[in-house]
């Protein structure tokens, strides 16, 4: 069974992931989702909330927190016990033996009139957990078995769930969105001003998926009819039509079953890359087609050039499926295989088309050829030596000024709506995308925790400096087993002194008896443990959320470095794994350019090495060049798109500079260009940053590679002798 | 079944009367100065623990000014609960809504009230505010509130078995 992924980080290589991005891959906090609804209406707000977590709930793909059972039972949970919890001041004062100034508190807050939520009196006389307690739970308004109810002029629920499948699960996130609008829709009904917010990975992984699957269809269905158009109007006949139709859709069929059968989850993004397939494939076809009405001889002779020309672009591939991209490494499968594909659909089964009738390209597209070739052959000899000259100094100075970004944000963009309602929740519940986020990986929890309560008193310093508003971290809802410990013992020690023995008897009370009995993080909801990620070394890391003040943001703060937490960043780690990668990928064109040397020596001759590879290298940097000059930013994607160019430029050497007829070499060149502009050009108007900067590289790439591979049929003519001789 | 539903709802409606005719009945209570004593009944404790002062309501504010055990102020506003202790002024996080519920009960506001509470007379003298939140039933079952022409007496009945009773009588000028 395929799954489909819309991971942007997917590309990124397991081997060389961050420990963040290890993280992240692990946090359960991306199945996380938050909803909250708003209306007038009781009756709209409660029909919503109940039938979407109904119809979520029911097929096992959600789970949702249902307040009123997790507040029941947290409330018992804290009241069960009762004195293992203490804040920070209170243990100080008990391990300074301030013992007078704890109980002075415990008698103000028996003497306020606001009520007690967690208090278990006898088992804790001085009031500790409840005191500790009271500022996390006090801010909740209200809650029902749905949702949270939040304090909002129009009456709104917050409603929290988790999803049973990662977030980039495809199928999920399609039909919670479209459980999700249907009941919009139905809530509308009631109270048309019903307002749905949404908050979670999934909501976003949803959207791109949802993309990627329309440009698919989108890029792939324009590119076949752009292809089609093309031959009809270069043939003018149905035959070479359905020779082209027929050997496209063995390639399609061939790279996706290839693809399918290895790769167990298929990027959707490696998908929309694959549709250029059909640029590609189509040139084999064209090349066919083209020689069919040549007759055998000559059919053959295009094969051995396509041979030549599959195997050199086949390296191409290569090397892309053992970059350490595991996207790029399904496109190469993708289109290695289609490719393979489309010369052996031309080797067996178009040949039985030659000799055949119908096969003859229009009169139009040889002339026009003809007279394009003139001006190539017309520029002189020493002239031609000067031009490559030229063109190695211009690509020199082009890489010179080329300027990569290695920032993941760039990739990928989710709408400005679904920011939005993001950025909507956050606000309403007192977050920012500014709050940093501090990691801590540990043995076990108890290592954890304790870390956790240092940290804490370093926060809590920090606070007074008003550098640090407020956080979030496990060890405010459970203590280390140490802390509950010597908090129960300090309490002993106090009951047993005078003061304590006043204390106790002004209430009529004996001296609690404490049962070491600790509470563990596993009598938590699985929602208050959703920090906490259990990792697979048997290891354990955890989250704390730290809300700055705006000095806080102003002032670097390394609070934590030496308690072995260190600040969650995902998309910088990513950034730096990608600095590393795109260093090697570099190398990798360089040396696939080596690679197009050595073949173009082996199959041609030391001249056409030497200036085709000054070629490709020159394509390639007006390709990354231009893309720049564009205004768009170059990443690692447009380096990737540069090893395409290559591998589609080495073939117009190849045909150029072999002893065929210059004239069916343009018009076999021309179409097969134009229809892989049709299919990288498209690629360009993709929503996808990525895809876009992918496609504007590539399609640059080809225009320059395509309008200045006739400079090689001055080689043609030497190939003819050496091949005589 | 859903004949049941109605004739419960109907008997409850019956029973209840709207807020505003309960508590306008201590109309004069508004502002001024009270003396207190707060019986606190805390389960497992055998007797009450007592303690007494005055309190002061003003137009949006109340202070709660304990004489005895410990002498202590709570300032009570929309915006929370401050605690203030010598020179100490500690805002008690998280108390806006117990601060706000008991301003409304002493305020007599009824829009707050009759959002929270559903009213029920109890006796001539004593009316019941029933809890309609989560929230709230967490912590109270009912809260009585008694007197002839002022409130006199506020019972909190917490859902534990405790109950908290604050005897008020008012006085001219502070204590």
């Amino acid at each position: 069974m395929v799954s489909w992924n819309s991971d942007i980080l997917a590309f990124l290589p397991a081997s060389e992931q961050s420990s963040a991005n290890y993280l992240v891959t692990q946090n359960p906090a991306s199945q996380q989702l938050r909803l909250i609804i708003r209306s007038n209406e009781h009756a709209a707000l409660e029909s919503f909330a109940q039938a979407v977590q109904a119809r979520t709930q029911s097929d096992g793909a959600m789970d949702w927190v249902n307040p009123a059972d997790q507040t029941e039972q947290l409330f018992a949970l804290y009241r069960a016990y009762a004195g293992n919890l203490a804040s920070d001041e209170a243990l100080q004062k008990l391990r300074s033996a301030d013992y007078q100034g704890m109980i002075d508190d415990a008698w103000r807050r028996l003497g306020s009139p606001t009520p007690m939520l967690v208090a278990n009196f006898t088992q804790d006389p001085l009031l500790l957990t409840e005191r500790f307690l009271t500022p996390a739970l006090g801010n909740i308004r209200d809650w029902n078995e749905y949702g949270f109810e939040l304090t909002a002029d129009t009456p709104s629920w917050l409603l929290l769930g988790t999803l049973q499948t990662p977030a980039f699960h495809r199928d999920t996130g399609r039909m919670l969105t479209q459980v999700l609008a249907e009941e919009v829709t139905r809530a509308q009904e009631l109270d048309p001003d019903f307002q749905l917010v949404r908050s979670g990975v999934v909501f976003h992984a949803s959207e791109a998926a949802q993309q990627a699957e329309w440009e698919i269809n989108l890029f792939g269905t324009l590119s076949l009819v752009g292809v089609f158009c093309l031959i009809w109007f270069s043939f003018g006949r149905i035959r070479p039509f359905i020779v082209v139709a027929g050997v496209l859709a063995i390639a399609l069929l061939s790279g996706f079953a290839v693809t399918v059968l290895i790769f167990k989850q298929i990027h959707l993004l490696a998908l929309v890359f694959a549709t250029t397939l059909i640029g590609v494939a189509v040139d084999y076809a064209i090349h066919g087609v083209l020689s069919v009405a040549r007759g055998h001889k000559t059919f053959h002779q295009v094969l051995s050039h396509l041979r030549l020309g599959l195997a050199s672009t086949l390296i191409g591939y290569v090397v892309l499926f053992f970059l350490p991209f595991p996207l790029f490494s399904q496109v190469a499968v993708f289109i290695g295989s289609g490719l393979l594909a489309a010369y052996l659909a031309v080797h067996f089964w178009v040949v039985r088309f030659v000799g055949q009738p119908g096969f003859e390209v229009r009169a139009m597209l040889l002339t026009g050829s003809q007279k394009y070739l003139g001006i190539f052959q017309k520029i002189p000899a020493r002239f031609n030596s000067l031009c490559f000259i030229a063109v190695f100094l211009i690509a020199g100075l082009a890489f010179w000024q080329l300027s990569f970004s290695d920032n993941v944000r760039l990739f990928t963009q989710s709408s400005a709506s679904l920011l939005h309602e993001e950025s909507t929740v956050m606000e309403a519940l007192g977050e920012s995308f500014s709050n940093p986020v501090l990691v801590h990986q540990a043995a076990d929890v108890e290592s954890l925790l304790q870390a956790q309560e240092q940290l804490r008193g370093r926060l809590r310093r920090m606070q007074e400096q008003g550098l640090v508003a407020s956080w979030n971290m496990l060890a405010d809802q459970v203590s280390s087993q140490a802390r509950q410990t010597e908090l129960l013992q300090r309490q002993h020690a106090l009951w047993r002194s005078d003061i304590g023995a006043d204390y106790l008897q002004a209430l009529g009370m004996d001296i609690p008896v404490h049962v070491n009995r600790w509470m563990h993080v596993e009598q938590l909801s699985a929602f208050q443990r959703q920090s906490l990620i259990e990792l697979d070394d048997n290891g354990i890391a955890a989250f704390v959320q730290v809300r700055l003040t705006a000095r806080g943001v102003a002032e670097p703060l390394d609070l934590a470095a030496d308690l072995g937490f260190y600040w969650f960043t995902p998309l910088d780690d990513a950034a730096k794994v990608l600095s590393t990668l795109r260093s090697q990928l570099m190398l990798w064109v360089v040396l696939a350019l080596l690679g197009a040397f050595a073949v173009l020596w082996w199959r041609r001759s030391l001249p056409v090495a030497v200036s085709g590879s000054v070629y490709l290298a020159f394509v390639l940097a007006f390709a990354m060049w231009a893309t720049q000059w564009f205004g768009l930013q170059l990443t690692v994607f447009n380096l990737v798109a540069g090893i395409m160019v290559l591998a589609l430029a080495i073939d117009y050497v190849i045909f150029f500079s072999a002893p065929l007829r210059p004239e069916r070499v343009q018009v076999a060149v021309g179409l097969s260009a134009v229809t892989s502009m049709l299919a990288f050009g498209i690629l360009a108007v993709s929503a996808t940053p990525l895809i876009a900067g992918f496609g504007v590289t590539v399609l640059l790439g080809i225009v320059m590679a395509a309008v200045c591979a006739p400079l090689f049929i001055r080689f043609s003519g030497q190939q003819a002798q050496r091949e005589t001789l | 079944m859903k004949i049941l539903i109605a004739f419960a709802l109907s008997v409850l409606i019956a029973g209840a009367v709207q807020a505003e005719e309960l508590v306008s009945r201590y109309a004069e209570s508004a502002s001024g100065y009270y003396q207190f004593e707060q019986a606190r009944h805390i389960q497992g404790l055998p007797r009450p623990v007592i303690s007494r002062g005055y309190l002061e309501v003003g137009e949006d504010t109340l202070r709660w000014v304990v004489q005895h055990p410990v002498a202590s102020e709570i300032r009570i506003s929309e915006q929370g609960i401050r605690e203030i202790s010598g020179e100490q002024d500690t805002v008690i996080e998280g108390s806006e809504f117990a601060a706000r519920l008991l301003v409304a009960v002493l305020q007599q506001d009824y829009e707050f009230l009759n959002e929270y509470f559903l009213t029920e007379e109890r006796s001539p003298q004593c009316m019941d505010l029933l809890p309609q939140r989560r929230f709230l039933q967490e912590q109270y079952e009912r809260i009585e509130l008694c007197g002839d022409a002022q409130l006199e007496r506020l019972l909190l009945h917490e859902v534990d078995g405790g109950h908290t009773d604050i005897q008020l009588t008012p006085v001219d000028t502070v204590p």
